[in-house]
């Protein structure tokens, strides 16, 4: 924590105040001095080198000093009762004006010694841990054990001072940044706290969530969904429904999934991690802001409980670290803005099969939410006022999502830019070598088949994204 | 339907796409000459691998049935492969998809 400075200007004054009470206090105001030679000016007043009786009296005014030496000239200075100037006379007024220089000064010098040595423990610290994540990172990829060895390392890491402090940057140099809800993902800067513009500098102010989205959470949708349901109980009766019948194939679904991860993982260390969407057996879509009761349903539904059942099977060790994971994701989702991926279905339900390699692409798949999360931050800043969307589909022009004709399968693009009606930017996010020709190929062949369309979700309208180019972010 | 499987330019185009554009050209060539190597296609799409510009591009029309249900099965899987390292001239997976067509 930082701050508390006093201002030098404050404390000279409030000295200044003290001497000048101190020096009014021995004596009565009475004007005018009378003992005073009246100066005269020189010149007539029509000539430019022409000087007032003030002005002489202010060429003669001298510098005070605690010894009562200072106000040397005639000056211009308050008189006390007794005739002689009182200022001049107050020694003690001028060592209090001294002193609380002296406190101010003092207290400056403090100050910025201090934040000096927090800007050196804050840069050496960051260094360290940043030097401390790539290490347990590159390890990490070796094994699946040293993947889960490093995700409690990262996440131990995330506590450390370097990340409660905030970057020493703005005006008041008071930031708390914590990655309060990402736990092991400290690259989810979007998911910082920093001080609200209406009050910098003061510690104990309200903090906002800076989000790269615009602003609508899960929590929010929650909310929303609720008004939604009591409005509109055929549709909310509809989503439960198929929630229930997602249950029994999502089983089906997450145990392929499972069986086929876990053979990816032990094949090449865990760097097929892309391949999730692929494996994920869901077939409904729910109505976007329908969704949590579609996850109620699929909760709620037979499958869910032979689930259940199975992981209790597995025993404990499998299935806390799996538990946690959960949690963490869940909350996460709640809390994030909602450019963060807000499909529950896969995670808070794992199969006894699949649980294992799930907790490890939740681990993989929250790293590249980081990522991307990072990128979203980053459009908000280069395009300020506009909308930034994540994961959104390319659509048919009657809105209908577009498929590849050679796999079947749609393309999902990780932020679209839309300012004024209109889609500025689209951008693909990933790592700093991954190659992304497949993804590219794909695209291209669904735009070339008239997918070339994207849902504002806030307007709910489509937007043709034909002009714009695809690019590619990376970043570590 | 007549559609363009892949195409040169698609990727040489693409901002931020690390690989180089004569990895481009091995790849498009690796892929066509297996096709033409095992009479998937209808025409003869490239006769050296040197003639591969941004123009060059795989067409669904330019392969037989064969060839097409060939790379609707195995293209996409095999192009992730060479993102993840695979070598161009690995053409193994299409071997194992050919002989259960």
């Amino acid at each position: 924590m930082r701050g508390g400075r006093v201002s030098v200007q404050q404390i000279a004054t409030d000295a200044f105040g003290n001497a000048l009470g101190s020096s009014l206090a021995g004596g009565s105001f009475n004007g005018a001095s009378q003992n005073e030679a009246v100066l005269q000016g020189a010149g007539p007043w029509s000539e430019r080198d022409y000087v007032n009786g003030l002005d002489l009296q202010s060429d003669n005014y001298g510098r005070p000093s605690t010894s009562g030496a200072g106000w040397s000239g005639t000056g211009l200075r308050m008189p006390n009762g007794s005739g002689q100037p009182g200022l001049y006379n107050t020694p003690a007024a001028m060592g209090a004006f001294n002193d609380g220089y002296d406190i101010a000064r003092g207290e400056r010098l403090l100050t910025e010694a201090r934040d000096c040595d927090i800007d050196f423990m804050t840069t050496r610290a960051r260094a360290e841990a940043q030097a401390s994540r790539n290490a347990i990172r590159a390890k990490a990829s070796s094994s699946k054990g040293e993947y889960d060895k490093a995700l409690s390392q990262l996440s131990a890491l995330s506590q450390g001072p370097a990340d409660r402090m905030g970057a020493a940057s703005g005006p008041t140099r008071i930031q708390t940044a914590g990655n309060f809800a990402t736990r092991g993902v400290p690259s989810l800067d979007d998911m910082t706290l920093s001080p609200t513009a209406s009050s910098p500098g003061n510690i104990n102010s309200t903090f906002s969530l800076n989000g790269s989205g615009s602003g609508a959470r899960p929590i929010d949708m929650l909310v929303d969904t609720a008004k939604a349901a009591y409005n509109d109980p055929l549709r909310a009766a509809k989503n439960v429904i198929l929630g229930v019948a997602q249950g029994g194939l999502g089983f089906v679904g997450d145990a392929v999934k499972g069986y086929a991860m876990m053979g990816d993982l032990a094949f090449n260390g865990g760097q097929n991690i892309g391949a999730i969407d692929r494996f994920s057996v869901r077939p409904f879509a729910y109505d976007a802001d329908m969704g949590l009761l579609g996850v109620a349903g699929e909760l709620a539904s037979p499958a869910a409980y032979f689930k259940l059942a199975q992981l209790g099977g597995q025993g404990l060790r499998v299935a806390a670290p799996v538990a946690q994971e959960m949690w963490a994701t869940a909350g996460e989702r709640l809390l994030a803005p909602r450019t963060m991926n807000t499909q529950f279905g896969g995670v808070l339900v794992g199969d006894g099969v699949g649980v294992s390699s799930e907790a490890a692409i939740v681990g993989y798949k929250r790293a590249g939410v980081g990522r991307e999360g990072l990128v979203g931050t980053e459009l908000k800043q280069q395009y300020p006022g506009a909308s930034v969307q994540a994961e959104q589909y390319l659509r048919t022009p009657d809105g209908l999502r577009a498929l590849d004709p050679l796999s079947g399968t749609g393309r999902r693009i990780d932020h679209v830019v839309i300012q004024n009606g209109v889609v500025v930017d689209s951008v693909e996010t990933t790592s700093m070598n991954a190659s992304k020709a497949a993804q590219i190929a794909k695209e291209n062949r669904i735009r070339e088949q008239g997918g070339t369309y994207v849902r504002d979700r806030d307007t709910r309208q489509l937007l043709d994204i034909n002009q714009v180019q695809t690019r590619i972010v990376r970043k570590p | 339907m007549n559609f363009i499987i892949d195409q040169v330019s698609w990727h040489t185009k693409v901002a931020g796409n690390l690989e180089s554009r004569e990895h481009i050209r091995s790849r498009f060539w690796a892929v066509a000459d297996y096709l033409q190597r095992n009479g998937l296609t209808t025409r003869v799409l490239i006769d050296d691998s040197n003639a591969i510009n941004d123009d060059f591009c795989l067409k669904s029309n330019d392969l037989t049935d064969k060839g097409l249900n060939l790379m609707k099965k195995v293209y996409d899987k095999w192009l992730t492969k060479v993102d993840e390292g695979l070598d161009v001239s690995d053409t193994t997976i299409f071997d194992k998809a050919l002989l259960k067509l």
